[in-house]
């Protein structure tokens, strides 16, 4: 299936697309650098990445499949620069974190970002206060760094978890 | 919130409140931007004009 068109538009850092139900979409991959406490060659290749429905036509939008695989399109952009590595975090505070960690996971899968050469590690966080999340790193499963990368995120995990 | 881009010096309680406090104002700010900057627009012309030369 074919993405649709999009355009980088460097003022605001972010990626630009429409689909054909006249939805509109900006994507950014927003420095990250202060969330994982490692050294400055990982650290400052975190980027966190935001998706926002810009604009939309009133009524009911139809499922449009076109839309994962631009996304899949952008990402292979941003990685192009082979450090970088994108954080996605699925908020659980209205009790639907799980679903979209599934529908997360299922676009890794079934967009075959495995076999593209990506690796995903996932974490999840039970903070004190009760907040409930996940979230996952992914990179280019050549980076040099990758241990050292799966390690930052454990010990955020450490320090943010609650011991049960 | 204003979640400034820079190191943290003081972990956040909650980095999760916080994370997601940033991204749903990162969200804002797309939107935003989108409506005050007549630059976006003409990128969705193009892309338009692209879609449509197909």
């Amino acid at each position: 299936m074919e993405a649709y068109s999009f355009e980088f538009f460097p003022e605001e850092h972010f990626y630009l697309f429409k689909t054909r139900y006249e939805v509109r979409y900006a994507i950014r991959f927003k420095p990250s650098f202060y969330v994982l406490d490692a050294e400055p060659a990982i650290a400052d290749n975190v980027y966190e990445l935001v998706i926002a429905r810009i604009e939309k036509p009133e009524g009911p939008i139809p499922p449009d499949e076109r839309i994962l695989y631009t996304i899949a399109a952008i990402a292979e952009d941003f990685f192009k620069k082979e450090q970088n590595i994108a954080i996605y975090v699925c908020d659980d505070s209205d009790g639907r974190g799980k679903a979209r960690k599934r529908k997360f996971d299922g676009w890794f899968v079934y967009l075959n970002f495995e076999g593209r050469g990506y690796m995903k590690i996932d974490q999840g966080f039970h903070e004190a206060d009760g907040f409930s999340y996940s979230a996952s790193l992914i990179f280019k499963s050549e980076n040099r760094l990758k241990i050292q990368i799966i390690t930052a995120l454990d010990e955020l995990a450490d320090r943010y978890n609650q011991p049960k | 919130m204003k979640t400034p881009e820079q190191k943290l010096t003081v972990p956040p309680k909650s980095l999760g409140r916080w994370l997601m406090e940033s991204k749903r104002q990162t969200q804002k700010e797309m939107q935003e931007a989108y409506k005050n900057n007549p630059k976006i627009k003409e990128v969705f012309e193009r892309l338009e004009a692209k879609t449509k030369g197909i």
